[in-house]
């Protein structure tokens, strides 16, 4: 996939993800590089700039006698969830548009 | 720990050496718990690093994302030099490096650029301002109208470069940020610098900024219309537009002095910037006729029977040693009766045009940026034309319509003999001489 493309659907899938549940650093990565090929490393600024956004929030709980960090969306967050996910969706016609060309052909 | 991210944080830590010390703990702690995590899980440490990239690269981008938040809320060059030192680590391909050295480049010669656009006026403001203020306490007290005039000018001119000063400035800041998004955009390749929502957010501190910028605009043109309204009702630019227009004073005074032939054998005018006009007259007297502007003083006496005619500034004009480099287009009139031989006559205005109608009397005509006209169509009685010398340092001279005269290391200079005793002189410093 496109190094660009992909970029600007990670804070889709970050914000997807939390939508779900919270979670922790560790996990969140593994689900992202499951599902696209980031650098691991790419994700710790992304999720500081969506927390100084205002679109998640951070909490800690103990765990295994250490603390760990969990991220949490916020309302905003939910909100521009949805804008992507309209955006997504005008893009997916579109995929379905030329790939299904593409079949036909 | 494993002694590999042992060195791995460190390594972090140490690069990101510069950040608020919440900001490096922050991402400390969050590689710290990833580690835990991924050890606690079962995952190598050696598969750990090979998915991370290292630490350097990390920094740089934790840096750069502070960096630019710094940038879009007070865009400056010291905070822009921050973002772009760790973009520079970020981008690593040739024709990225390459494509950001011009960026950069581009960036910072036109905020410098902008900047001295900023500055300059500003410096210009103070000294018009300090000009004006002290050209007006040259004014005597009783020209009330001129003071309030002059520093009203200085206030308005003032302000019109603080107004300048203002758009640089706030072409300035748009730039930086400008810019920043751009270094930003390539480091990330692709996402945005911040979307619609954070933009938002952090027009905050920004905004003020630029509410500030607006205020201080609206206050240089208050400030710049209040010194136009003062100056425009001191009546001080109308009469200097006439003046520069080479229009007629629109306060005039006539004065006329008449002396018998007898009473002077030598006369000498010196007017500053009024017009002269030299001609031959009716009447058997020495005419004198002025046309006295009301920011001119002047003195008119028989010493030792030789009139001596002179003019002065009475203060009322702010920068009067410049204003009378131009014409004034009030007139001092020397009628002559036909036949007088005068022992020495002496015409001389500073930044007045002298016209010389007349070819029957011997004279001395000098100026300094003033024209020099010579007329003789008119009252010349005796037939024989003059004999013409005239002479110009920066001037030029024209015969008819036509440049005349040779070249020297002096100037330009031009004879024109004859058989005549009457001789007149012509020189001037930076003025034309025409010969008609």
């Amino acid at each position: 996939m496109d190094a660009q493309m992909k970029k600007g659907l990670l804070d889709a899938c970050v914000l997807h993800i939390l939508a779900e549940g919270d979670t922790y650093g560790y996990r969140l990565t593994r689900e992202i590089t499951g599902l696209m090929a980031v650098s691991e490393s790419s994700l710790y600024p992304v999720l500081r700039r969506l927390e100084s956004q205002g679109f998640l929030e951070t909490y800690s709980t103990e765990h295994s006698g250490r603390l760990r960090r969990y991220y949490r969306i916020t309302k905003a967050g939910i909100g521009r969830l949805d804008e992507y996910k309209s955006e997504l969706t005008e893009l997916k016609r579109i995929i379905d548009f030329v790939t299904g060309g593409d079949d036909n052909g | 720990m494993d002694d590999r991210i042992k060195s791995f944080l460190d390594t972090l830590k140490m690069n990101l050496d510069g950040l608020a010390e919440e900001e490096i703990n922050e991402a400390l702690s969050y590689y710290e718990e990833y580690f835990s995590d991924a050890l606690d899980e079962g995952a190598s440490p050696e598969e750990l690093l090979s998915r991370l990239d290292p630490p350097e690269k990390i920094a740089a981008m934790i840096e750069a994302e502070t960096s630019i938040k710094l940038v879009q809320t007070s865009p400056g060059l010291k905070n822009y030099s921050r973002l772009v030192k760790f973009a520079h680590i970020g981008i690593t391909r040739p024709l990225s490096v390459l494509m950001l050295s011009i960026l950069i480049f581009t960036t910072y010669s036109t905020a410098v650029l902008l900047f001295l656009c900023t500055v300059i006026p500003v410096a210009a403001a103070c000294m018009v301002l300090a000009a004006s203020i002290s050209e007006a306490l040259k004014i005597p007290a009783m020209y009330a109208g001129e003071i309030a005039g002059t520093v009203g000018l200085g206030i308005f001119v003032s302000g019109i470069f603080i107004l300048t000063a203002c758009v640089f400035y706030m072409l300035y800041r748009p730039l930086i940020r400008l810019s920043a998004g751009l270094v930003y955009k390539m480091m990330k390749r692709g996402s945005k610098p911040a979307d619609k929502t954070g933009e938002e957010r952090q027009a905050g501190p920004g905004a003020s900024g630029r509410k500030r910028m607006r205020k201080l605009f609206r206050a240089g043109l208050i400030i710049a219309a209040a010194g136009l309204i003062i100056s425009l009702a001191s009546g001080l630019p109308a009469k200097l537009f006439m003046i520069f227009n080479s229009m007629k004073p629109a306060d005039i005074t006539v004065i006329r002095k008449e002396f018998g032939i007898g009473e002077a054998d030598r006369i000498s005018i010196y007017t500053v910037h009024s017009n002269i006009r030299l001609r031959e007259g009716r009447s058997e007297k020495i005419v004198i006729e002025y046309e006295k502007s009301d920011w001119l003083d002047y003195s008119l006496e028989n010493r030792n029977s030789e009139i001596v005619f002179e003019e002065r500034s009475n203060g009322r004009l702010p920068l009067f040693s410049l204003v009378s480099l131009h014409e004034n287009c009030a007139e001092l009139t020397v009628s002559l009766p036909a036949g007088f031989d005068p022992g020495r006559l002496s015409l001389e205005s500073r930044g007045g045009t002298i016209w010389v109608e007349s070819g029957s009397f011997p004279a001395d005509i000098k100026t300094h940026t003033g024209t020099i006209r010579l007329t003789l169509r008119e009252g010349a009685s005796g037939g024989i034309p003059p004999a013409v010398t005239a002479k110009t340092t920066k001037g030029a001279i024209y015969a008819g319509d036509k440049a005349a005269g040779t070249k020297t290391g002096y100037g330009t200079e031009y004879e024109l003999p004859s058989e005549s005793p009457v001789i007149i002189r012509l020189e001037s410093e930076r003025g034309n001489i025409l010969l008609d």
